[in-house]
């Protein structure tokens, strides 16, 4: 039996083979060969007589890495029970910090600490309470597997972005990378993270020459930059990025009373690091912001400005690891001025917030770029 | 004959592609607290001027307008601010200096007035004037010297320093000129210079002494604290 193929049948064999090789393209997953690496680089605003940011050579940032980066910080895939994101103890309205003295993990479990507001990053040396993290990357590596916060193994974390419909492609689009890792989430939002960048409150306006601030913001400043209110010794105002002593980094500002190095109810850089002489310490934290970020300190025990400086006013209370500065000072005042406290007066203080409030960016926290993101 | 050329040749070659880059020449400057006779550690405990105990946690200065002259009077000036910082760097390194005999090292202590008003946000990270040496008060400018520890309190002084002090020194007007007449050589390779000094000399002439149960606190605010930083800035300057 033979089979005759005439030039029609040609014609219609190759139409087949055609819509073929058609079909088995189309049907070709995007992340396949035709896959081209092309991050787009992103711009950092560089205001006036700051620093220049410093990048991690590590995980440069483009803005496919930062969309992904704010995506996974609004995602709860990355909590046990899909109910925490990042942005649950970090709102963007608080300047990413939270509005509780401490916030809530998965199943109402509560945190330890105050949650941090997130402000220039980049210019930090050092993350976390007790700093122990020295990069952001480092750091967004801890929350997920904690307990008390989003408690989900890295591997299932990971697992749920693989099976993603979205999440593979974009991490191909920022790291050109198939396999997602913890490494890569902790990248991609560390790169969201270096953008949250505040310049632009009453303070930066009055340094950059734009607004000319009323009587009580000099008055304020003074009372800050003097021994008056003996804020400069850890809170550098030329620092201007987090207004935080960049060497010093974390201190025992006196908040509570100890005989003994463990008797601190947190031990905080001291349980990291072992050393006795760093108990009952903590990160200087940066001062933008502060109209968003109550309640304050590392155990969030003061629910509004006025405690804060309030506690500075009684003086430091002696402890083995206070910081020697604050003692000093108030040694000096006991016996030159008969008061261990600032002792100021209600003007004082008054004053002293309002410079303090200055200090804070509207603009920053009404930023649509650091909101979460729409579907 | 042409083997023995051959071979010599490639025997040249390959010394001197073994030859040791030349190292460059460089004056390599060490300032030394000492504390009777030994050397000065952070945390360690020392002896003031009465015998009293007392530790230092933090000692910083800064050093500028460096400049050396030779036996036939020949200044060389470098250009180079430095922050001393007790038990960071051990020697400051410097090049571009010819080689010779030399007699003397000057010095200021601190910064002058123009170098004061850097903006320490404009230099790299790394640069002495930076912010990121915590050395930078918007008010002050910066601080010339940081000397911050502790001091035994007692009537005997020989316990452990319970007592902090802090003496942050600064403004236009504590600059010193220092010059120290100390023969050196340079020649190839590494020269080393040290600069000894008594700590105890900062505090105290033949004429003045200060003790840190009187003046523990300085931040060069006021009069007074003013007065205080002048007087420790004349004493060091002849501590060398």
């Amino acid at each position: 039996m033979r089979f005759r193929i005439g030039n029609k049948g040609i014609s219609f064999f190759l139409l087949i083979i055609f819509f073929s090789i058609l079909i088995v393209f189309s049907c070709k997953k995007e992340s396949d060969d035709n896959f081209v690496f092309n991050p787009t680089p992103h711009l950092f605003p560089k205001p006036t007589d700051w620093r220049a940011i410093p990048l991690d050579a590590n995980n440069p940032v483009s803005e496919e890495g930062i969309a992904l980066g704010r995506k996974l910080f609004f995602d709860p895939i990355l909590s046990s029970d899909f109910t925490i994101s990042c942005a649950s103890c970090h709102k963007p309205e608080l300047s990413f910090s939270d509005d509780t003295r401490t916030s809530k993990g998965v199943d109402g479990q509560l945190g330890k600490r105050n949650s941090m507001p997130l402000i220039n990053l980049a210019w930090n040396k050092k993350l976390f309470w007790d700093v122990r993290s020295n990069t952001l990357p480092e750091q967004a590596l801890i929350p997920v597997p904690q307990h008390d916060e989003m408690n989900l193994d890295w591997a299932i974390a990971t697992d749920r972005l693989q099976k993603d419909a979205n999440y593979p492609m974009m991490f191909r689009k920022a790291f050109n990378e198939k396999t997602i890792t913890k490494e890569l989430v902790a990248k991609a939002i560390a790169q969201f993270e270096m953008t949250l960048i505040s310049y632009n409150s009453t303070y930066d306006k009055y340094v950059r020459g734009e607004v000319n601030p009323d009587p009580a913001f000099f008055r304020g400043l003074e009372i800050f930059r003097t021994e008056k209110g003996d804020c400069f010794h850890c809170h550098t105002l030329a620092a201007v990025e987090t207004f935080a002593d960049p060497v010093r980094v974390f201190t025992n500002n006196g908040m509570d009373l100890a005989s003994n190095a463990n008797d601190f109810l947190d031990l905080g850089v001291g349980k990291i690091n072992g050393l006795d002489a760093d108990k009952g310490k903590f990160k200087i934290p940066t001062l933008r912001n502060l109209a968003f970020t109550a309640p304050y300190m590392h155990d969030g025990r003061f629910a509004t400005l006025e405690d804060v400086i309030e506690s500075y006013n009684l003086g430091p209370k002696n402890s083995p690891t206070v910081d020697n500065i604050m003692i000093v000072k108030a040694n000096y005042r006991l016996e030159n001025y008969g008061h261990y406290g600032l002792a100021l007066s209600a003007q004082e203080k008054a004053d002293l917030k309002y410079f303090l409030l200055s200090m804070s960016d509207t603009s920053f926290v009404n930023n649509p770029d650091f909101k979460k993101p729409i579907e | 004959m042409k083997n023995i050329i051959a071979i010599f040749l490639l025997s040249a070659l390959v010394f001197t592609a073994c030859k040791k880059e030349v190292e460059p020449v460089s004056l390599n400057v060490a300032f030394k607290p000492t504390n009777k006779g030994s050397g000065v550690v952070a945390g360690g405990i020392l002896k003031d001027v009465d015998n009293k105990n007392f530790s230092l946690d933090e000692f910083k200065f800064y050093i500028s307008n460096i400049e050396v002259t030779d036996v036939k009077d020949v200044k060389t000036k470098i250009n180079r601010v430095v922050l001393y910082d007790l038990g960071v760097n051990d020697y400051d390194i410097f090049y571009d200096i010819p080689e010779g005999n030399y007699k003397s090292i000057s010095f200021g202590l601190g910064l002058d007035t123009a170098t004061n008003n850097t903006n320490p946000n404009s230099v790299d990270e790394t640069d002495p004037l930076s912010i990121s040496q915590g050395t930078y008060w918007d008010m002050l400018k910066y601080r010339f010297v940081v000397l911050e520890g502790k001091f035994d309190s007692t009537v005997a002084g020989n316990t452990t320093p319970n007592k902090p002090f802090a003496l942050h020194i600064g403004t236009d007007q504590m600059y010193r000129t220092v010059e120290v007449f100390k023969p050196f050589e340079i020649t190839g390779g590494k020269n080393y210079v040290e600069l000894p000094f008594e700590i105890n000399e900062l505090f105290y002439s033949t004429t003045d002494t200060i003790r840190f149960s009187e003046h523990y606190s300085n931040d060069s605010e006021n009069e007074v604290q003013l007065d205080y930083g002048n007087r420790i800035m004349n004493f060091f300057k002849n501590a060398f």
